[in-house]
């Protein structure tokens, strides 16, 4: 835009190098570039470096195995289906906690945590025990010709467990500070229910949304405690890319596993970063960003 | 559209936001909606617009009975304090939002929208920035965006709950005898709620005063300031000053009562009084309607202090007895009182009330 745009009140950022008023910004951020390097980047470093060790070829040769592809497919497929599952499972559930608000919601919101909290091999075990043909929930469904456990089914049943929360706890706060004028405005306008959610609640959610659903694919292509037990982990079937690291490194083939963990880390930081820029082009975050603080 | 609220109540909970209002807005009427926090004009307000559905009583937007229909059929404007924009929307996308909403059968063109939303636009004098997002307007120009996307729907009836209220004093004056202006232009009925008195004064045609959920009094602005029904619309619509006294048989005010008592003054008239007979009352007056005239009598109330108020002469005033003062204020064009002299005090303009618990105490 060529005009000037008046800024609306709030925090404006300082340009890199100029003092603020706040002590402590060389302090603050050289203890941040510390750790973020120790932490981060130096691990990073190591693993995409690991697998050149012994020639590209060695790697290229670990990355052609049909087994490995199977597993990386297999794993990012999972996490993909998973997270679209918790983003549409998470906005309702959210949803509920904050507008419906059943009898017994707080309890409600607490059990939403607990993937967080449970140690993810029980989860794992757990899932598997309620799925197998013999399960609960697995024995109905066998009779019906659905297999769950052992399955990719399985797989992405228990991502959509572990990723859930993810979800919940980004919209939910979102959620909770749109202001309820917002729908009332709509509605005198004339909105019915459903243009209300569609274009008044949906693209105010959306950032949100998608931070979740990254989130919630994050951590589906990493999970490893909770998807070995309900995969099976049978070859070219139900073996994630984790799972089959895992193997790699027991069988002292070192370069096939950096190799698979390479390709996860490059994929996923693909997929991260393009949610990131969509985030950013989305309607709801332009007039945010624009605008300066809102 | 005229409104006719009839018995109109409304719970929150047990206790009662709203109780047993009525009241009628003819069509092209502008109506504020006045009273201390908590005394209901925003849930009236709501209730109006059909915002607020747990009501009693009967509710008519002209002719149409409107007191079970939702909100989206009700065909008002409604102008929210925070002005409620949609944030991922641009001006203009803001304002076409009531018509893109409408079922097919009734929404008009694109290019019909289009068009309709620059002229609202020019209306409320926005036009350069119907490409912006709200977070890049200022709150003037917020308030405005609001208003044309509350008008672009052709409402009947325009509800602003408190529309100036986070705007600064000098954009605020602005923007109401504008809004006044485009009130009467475009033959709009209007009802805004506030809770500065005088923001009501300079735009109503007629001000409900609401206490405790209950209308006090409609009238129209200048018959509220000289004809109040109450002392709270009296004080509530300005400052005032107080003394109380007591009345004659014939319903005449004798004297001043308190520390005041033997106080020369001259009262108003009998026919001031809320009824005939003996009793307390309470007088109340604006400070500048006190008049004050330089006597050596015995026991006369003494100028203690004075300095400017604008076009005035402030005097602090004090009772004979010293315990009590109060501030009077005086056209600075008449001749100055001398500091410390005796005055005597000219209450007849007065409003004269039944003072409360007087009947009880049988004084």
């Amino acid at each position: 835009m060529s005009h000037s745009v008046p800024q609306a009140p709030g925090l404006r950022r300082l340009p890199f190098g100029v003092p603020a008023v706040i002590p402590g910004r060389t302090l603050s951020f050289g203890l941040t570039l510390f750790w973020v390097t120790a932490l981060v980047v130096l691990p990073l470093t190591a693993l995409a470096t690991k697998p050149f060790g012994r020639g590209f070829k060695v790697m290229l040769h670990a990355l052609g195995d049909a087994r490995a592809l199977h597993a990386l497919a297999l794993s990012f497929g999972c996490a993909l289906g998973a997270a679209s599952l918790c983003t549409l499972l998470g906005l309702l559930l959210a949803w509920v906690l904050e507008r419906v608000r059943p009898p017994g919601w707080r309890l409600l919101d607490a059990l939403v945590d607990i993937p967080f909290a449970l140690p993810t091999a029980v989860a794992g075990i757990t899932l598997t025990s309620l799925y197998a043909p013999t399960g609960w929930i697995g024995a109905p469904l066998d009779r019906l010709g659905i297999k769950v456990a052992f399955t990719p089914l399985g797989i992405t049943l228990a991502l959509v467990f572990v990723g859930l929360p993810f979800v919940v706890r980004t919209v939910l706060p979102v959620l909770r500070e749109l202001p309820r004028e917002l729908e009332e405005a709509a509605e005198t306008l004339g909105a019915r229910p459903g243009q209300i959610a569609r274009r008044v609640l949906l693209p105010a959610l959306a950032p949100a949304l998608a931070t979740g659903f990254g989130l919630a694919f994050a951590r589906g292509v990493g999970e490893y405690g909770s998807v070995i037990f309900i995969a099976g982990n049978r070859p070219m079937v139900s073996e994630i890319a984790p799972l089959l690291i895992v193997i790699r490194l027991q069988e002292f083939n070192y370069a096939g596993a950096s190799a698979i963990g390479l390709v996860m880390l490059l994929a996923a930081a693909l997929c991260l970063l393009a949610i990131t820029a969509l985030r950013r082009r989305l309607p709801a975050s332009l007039g945010v960003r624009l605008g300066g603080a809102a | 559209m005229g409104v006719d609220l009839r018995n109109i109540s409304c719970l929150f909970g047990r206790t009662p936001a709203v109780r047993d209002i009525s009241l009628r807005v003819s069509n092209g009427e502008f109506l504020a909606l006045v009273g201390p926090s908590g005394a209901g004009k925003t849930t009236l307000l709501r209730i109006i617009a059909g915002l607020e559905p747990n009501y009693t009583g009967q509710l008519s937007i002209g002719a149409r009975d409107v007191t079970r229909v939702p909100a989206r059929e009700r065909n008002i404007g409604f102008v929210f304090q925070n002005y409620a924009l949609f944030r991922h929307m641009t001006v203009a996308e803001n304002v076409a939002f009531g018509l893109r909403v409408r079922p097919r059968k009734r929404r008009p063109a694109r290019a019909a929208i289009a068009a309709r939303v620059s002229e609202l636009l020019e209306l409320v004098q926005v036009g350069p920035l119907a490409q912006r997002y709200p977070t890049q307007l200022s709150g003037g120009q917020r308030q405005r965006v609001a208003l044309a996307r509350a008008l672009a729907t052709e409402p009947e009836l325009l509800l602003l709950d408190e529309p100036f209220g986070a705007l600064d004093p000098l954009v605020r004056k602005e923007i109401r005898t504008w809004l006044r202006r485009l009130h009467e232009r475009l033959g709009l009925t209007s009802i805004l709620v506030t809770h500065d008195q005088s923001e009501a004064l300079e735009v109503a045609d007629r001000i409900a005063v609401l206490r405790d959920g209950s209308l006090e009094q409609v009238d129209t602005p200048d018959a509220l300031e000289d004809r109040p029904s109450s002392l709270f619309v009296h004080q509530f619509l300005g400052e005032t000053v107080g003394f109380d006294a007591s009345a004659g048989t014939d319903g005449a005010i004798l004297s001043l009562n308190g520390p005041w008592n033997g106080t020369p003054a001259r009262f108003p008239e009998p026919a001031t009084a809320p009824g005939p007979g003996p009793g307390r009352r309470h007088l109340s007056l604006r400070p500048w309607e006190i008049g004050l005239e330089p006597t050596d009598a015995q026991g006369a109330a003494r100028v203690t202090g004075m300095g400017r108020a604008g076009p005035f002469l402030r005097y602090a005033v004090r009772a004979p007895d010293g315990s009590h003062a109060v501030e009077v204020l005086r056209p600075s064009s008449l001749p100055p009182l001398p500091e410390d002299g005796g005055c005597a005090l000219d209450l007849r303009l007065a409003r004269v009330f039944a003072q409360p618990g007087a009947d009880d105490t049988g004084a």
